[in-house]
C-alpha cells in the first residue's frame, strides 16, 4: 500500500473541519476522498499529502509516519494544489530549479520530467493547473494527491504516471 | 539530502526583488545615520534604527508559501534557511553603519559596533517566528524582537562584559531559531 489513512480528522476551535475519511491506494490505484465543501477538501488532501497534520488518526505513506517522518513522507507525494501555478512559463524554469534544489535532484532531469508531463496536459487542462502537475511530478513520486482537481486531469494523469497511487479531492 | 542545497535554494528564493529593495534601503538609511557623530549625537537614533529595520527584515519574509511546506524538509532545516536570509537582510543597516564609522575614523568603540551586529541578528530571529502569527500574536512578536535586540545593545551599553551579553545574545538567538523552527514544523498551512 502506497497511502494510508485511517480515519483521519481534523479539529480546530472546536470544530470538526473536515468529515472524517480513510483511504487505502496501491500502486496503480486511484481514489476520491468527498467533502462537504472546499477548505474541508483542501485540508483533506493536504492530510494525505502530510503537509497538514491531522488532529486524529494516522497518515501513511509508503512505509513513513507522516506525523513522524514528514520530510520522507513528502520526498513520495506530489502534491497539487487547486489554485495551479500561476508564475508563467519563465517563472516555471526557476521554479523547476528550485525544487531540483530543494529535493536535491538532477534540474535537467526534472525539467525534462515536467516538460514532458507539461506537454501531456497542456490541452486536457487550464494552463495554471497543468504547470502545478508538471512541477509536482517532476521529482518522479509514487503518490499523486490532486487539491479539487479540474475535470479530464485524473484520467491524463493515469496515463502518464500509471504506477504511481492517484487521491483527489471533491466537495 | 544535501541541506546546504536545499538552504541557499530557499534563501535565493526568499530573496526576492523586494528583499533586495529592502536591503537597498536599509543601506542608503544606514549610510544617512553614520553620518551623524556616532557616541555623542546619535547612537539612540543608530541603535533604534539598527533594531527596527531588523525586526522588519525577521517580519517581512514570505515563509507561509505552499511550496515550502510541500518541500521534504523538516521544520529545522526550512527555519536555517529563512534565518539566513533575514540575518542577511537585518545586517544590511548595521555593517553600513559600522563601515562608514570606520572609513570616517568615528570613535565608537568596538564592543557597541558588535552589540550592534549581534542585536540585530537577534531580533531578526525572534521576529521570524511573527511570520506565522496573526493580529495581537503577530504584533507582540515584533515587541518582544525589538526588546531583545535592544537589550543586547544596552548590556554593552551599560559596561556589561563582552563576552556575558555576547553569550546572551548568542543563547536568546539559538532559542529563537528553535521556536521558530518548532512552530514551522506545527504549522498548518491551510489557505
Amino acid at each position: 500500500m502506497l497511502l494510508r489513512v485511517s480515519d483521519a480528522r481534523f479539529v480546530r476551535g472546536g470544530c470538526e473541519l473536515i468529515a472524517p475519511f480513510s483511504i487505502g491506494l496501491a500502486a496503480g490505484e486511484r481514489g476520491t476522498v468527498l467533502q462537504p465543501n472546499e477548505l474541508a477538501a483542501k485540508i483533506a488532501a493536504r492530510i494525505a499529502a502530510a503537509i497538514v497534520k491531522p488532529t486524529c488518526g494516522s497518515v501513511f505513506v509508503g512505509d513513513f509516519d507522516a506525523r513522524l517522518q514528514p520530510a520522507q513522507a513528502k520526498r513520495l507525494v506530489g502534491f497539487v494544489a487547486a489554485r495551479g501555478f500561476a508564475g508563467g512559463t519563465r517563472s516555471l524554469e526557476r521554479e523547476v530549479r528550485f525544487r531540483a534544489d530543494v529535493w536535491d535532484l538532477d534540474a535537467q532531469t526534472m525539467r525534462r520530467n515536467a516538460e514532458t508531463i507539461y506537454a501531456a496536459l497542456e490541452l486536457v487542462v487550464p494552463l495554471d493547473y497543468a504547470h502545478a502537475v508538471a512541477l509536482a511530478l517532476a521529482p518522479d513520486v509514487a503518490v499523486v494527491v490532486l487539491e479539487l482537481p479540474p475535470a479530464g486531469v485524473e484520467d491524463a494523469l493515469a496515463r502518464l504516471r500509471p504506477n504511481a497511487a492517484l487521491m483527489s479531492t471533491s466537495r | 539530502m544535501n541541506g546546504t542545497r536545499a538552504t541557499l535554494a530557499i534563501a535565493r528564493r526568499d530573496l526576492r526583488p523586494s528583499s533586495v529593495l529592502g536591503i537597498a534601503a536599509r543601506v542608503l538609511l544606514g549610510a544617512l545615520s553614520a553620518s551623524f557623530d556616532m557616541e555623542t549625537v546619535a547612537p539612540i537614533i543608530v541603535y533604534a534604527y539598527c533594531v527596527i529595520a531588523a525586526t522588519s527584515a525577521g517580519l517581512e519574509l514570505r515563509v507561509r508559501d505552499l511550496t515550502y511546506f510541500t518541500a521534504p524538509l523538516y521544520g529545522r532545516q526550512l527555519a536555517r534557511a529563512h534565518a539566513l536570509t533575514a540575518i542577511c537582510v537585518a545586517l544590511a543597516a548595521p555593517v553600513t553603519i559600522v563601515t562608514i564609522a570606520a572609513i570616517r575614523h568615528a570613535t565608537w568603540p568596538w564592543p557597541h559596533a558588535v552589540a550592534t551586529l549581534a542585536g540585530s541578528i537577534v531580533a531578526a530571529l525572534v521576529a521570524l517566528s511573527g511570520t506565522l502569527r496573526r493580529g495581537g500574536a503577530a504584533m507582540a512578536y515584533a515587541l518582544l524582537a525589538v526588546a531583545a535586540g535592544a537589550l543586547i545593545m544596552t548590556l554593552a551599553q551599560a559596561g556589561v562584559p563582552v563576552y556575558a551579553w555576547l553569550a546572551f545574545a548568542a543563547l536568546l538567538g539559538f532559542l529563537a531559531l528553535r521556536a521558530f523552527g518548532e512552530t514551522l514544523a506545527r504549522y498548518d498551512p491551510l489557505e
